[in-house]
């Protein structure tokens, strides 16, 4: 028994390319109209520099756009009469889920970039038509647009996760739980310092163990190495929400 | 092609279960109606069945897969018709490509010549069709998949008077010795003359599950104006009471499944006198004891 078959998972893909093929279009055509007004807002003739407008506009764009679609991804998993057909389609939960992972992860990634360097280049050449200056060009390999990018990609696995667990408002409810589980990680990181190191501490201010933290010294290779295996860690749980997926309510 | 054995199943572990120690089993060639009342658990069979929830407890089997695996070979080989349903906002055409593309053998023919029958229109996009007509077009995708197991819940609403007529010939025209229908409804008009096999579900049991050919050959349904003595159930009517009785007459006569599902859930405990007669007989009629 197959569960990733090429030529079906081309189907699955196409099909939730078409799907959202709408929304697509429509985010393409609010991205051109905001490159295009943040150039011709933030241009001033008399400034030397030329501003970086892309450090902030890229990853506001990216984020802004990248997290409520990948929220909505699985919206007809939990619509009451979509889930019916969605889930009865012929294919593998594992297609279901790389389709969706792609559309919504490295494939939007990359057409955010295609799209804004093609935008920005647009809105450079009327901008330099109307007020004779154009701001720096788009530089996709910027450390900025790296570690922006870098972000979205972990924020993106655990949207995933929050748009398949979270039948209703995923995206407030994953920014919620992702908080709560962020600051519970940091607590728990600063108990655990003040525990360990007890004798080290005159109080039970935090901000000692704050400093205690920041003391330690972890290798960069160990940080990436773990961020990955959350990452594969927080896609793996998300895979199994979608395989263990129940359909409550009335057929 | 559904084979299930002391299945339970509770929503939440908090609910009382819903089904216990289930067993249903259903061959190949068989167009079986499902009656129930309100709550009875069809629907939660129906999506047992096509695996849209698990069993708590149990073996829940069709067609040799365990359906919450939701392996894609099990999904091409089955087909579900909600009561409520929901298309995609596209012309036929377009969703026999992008749908019936994940079928392998889905038939374009069959699919065209159901839209005709059905009068569909083909230019339109499927969601702006009556519900009616939605209906009658998931009716033909389906049986165009080829799907060894159809499963319909109420599919008979919404259709009109032709359409239910269209409906019963469809699945006539296009049933084969290797599919089977499961057929759940409350329209139990609808389905006399088509199935085959009954099961009467109530409170999470099966109290009936049998050929129509051998209850037939069993019991028999006339219209008296007075109930006689030898009844085994009766209920009012307009023309007089619809009294159900041991068949003597030797005739096979066709049930009147209100009148049947009537008496399967009546609480009668002459039904399982009945069962176990037709059982010393030889013939195939099951049914929990309560």
């Amino acid at each position: 028994m197959s569960t990733f078959h090429w030529p079906r998972f081309r189907r699955v893909f196409l099909n939730d390319l078409q799907q959202q093929w709408r929304k697509i279009w429509i985010s393409s055509l609010a991205l051109a109209g905001v490159v295009l007004v943040a150039y011709l807002t933030n241009l001033d003739p008399h400034l030397g520099a030329r501003p970086e407008i892309y450090a902030a506009l890229f990853p506001a764009i990216l984020l802004g756009a990248g997290l409520p679609f990948t929220s909505t991804i699985f919206s007809d998993l939990h619509h009451p009469l979509q889930r019916f057909h969605y889930l009865t389609l012929p294919c593998s939960n594992l297609e279901r889920f790389v389709s969706r992972y792609l559309l919504t992860g490295p494939l939007l990634i990359l057409y955010a970039f295609i799209a804004y360097a093609a935008f920005d280049f647009i809105a450079s050449v009327i901008a330099t038509g109307l007020t004779g200056r154009s701001a720096a060009p788009f530089a996709p390999l910027d450390p900025r647009i790296v570690e922006m990018t870098s972000s979205y990609v972990q924020l993106h696995a655990l949207m995933l996760l929050g748009a398949i667990f979270f039948r209703s408002y995923s995206l407030p409810k994953t920014l919620i739980a992702g908080a709560v589980i962020g600051f519970g990680l940091v607590a728990v990181q600063l108990i655990t310092v003040r525990l360990v190191f007890w004798e080290y501490f005159a109080t039970i201010i935090p901000s000692e163990s704050v400093q205690a933290v920041r003391l330690l010294i972890v290798p960069m290779p160990l940080v990436a190495g773990l961020m990955t295996l959350l990452y594969l860690w927080v896609l793996y749980v998300a895979y199994q929400c979608l395989r263990e997926h129940e359909v409550q309510g009335e057929l | 092609m559904i084979d299930i054995k002391d299945l339970g199943f509770s929503y939440g572990r908090s609910k009382a279960p819903l089904f216990q120690n289930l067993d249903l089993q259903l061959s190949p060639g068989t167009i079986c109606g499902m009656l129930g009342v309100n709550g009875a658990g069809k629907s939660t069979l129906l999506k047992l069945l096509a695996g849209l929830i698990f069993p708590g407890q149990g073996r829940c089997e069709v067609l040799c897969c365990s359906p919450g695996d939701r392996l894609p070979e099990f999904l091409a080989d089955i087909f579900l018709l909600p009561e409520e349903i929901f298309v995609a906002p596209v012309t036929p055409a377009t969703y026999a490509r992008r749908y019936g593309g994940l079928y392998p053998r889905f038939d374009l023919l069959t699919y065209e010549k159901l839209l005709a029958d059905f009068a569909l229109p083909t230019d339109r996009k499927v969601t702006t069709y009556s519900y009616g007509q939605k209906k009658k077009f998931l009716l033909a995708f389906g049986i165009a998949t080829n799907a060894r197991l159809l499963i319909m819940d109420e599919p008979t609403n919404g259709l009109d008077i032709p359409g239910k007529s269209q409906f019963r010939r469809a699945l006539i025209n296009h049933f084969a010795p290797e599919r089977s229908i499961l057929i759940s409804t409350h329209q139990v008009h609808d389905l006399q003359g088509l199935i085959d096999s009954v099961i009467v579900i109530a409170g999470g049991r099966i109290l009936l599950h049998s050929p129509m050919d051998a209850l037939a050959a069993r019991l028999q349904v006339q219209v008296e104006q007075r109930v006689p003595d030898d009844a085994l159930y009766a209920h009012e009517t307009l023309e007089g009471f619809r009294v159900l009785r041991v068949n003597t007459s030797g005739v096979d006569a066709e049930l009147d499944l209100e009148t049947l599902f009537g008496f399967a859930t009546s609480g009668s405990a002459r039904l399982q006198q009945v069962l176990a007669a037709g059982a010393q007989a030889g013939e195939t009629l099951t049914g929990d004891r309560p």
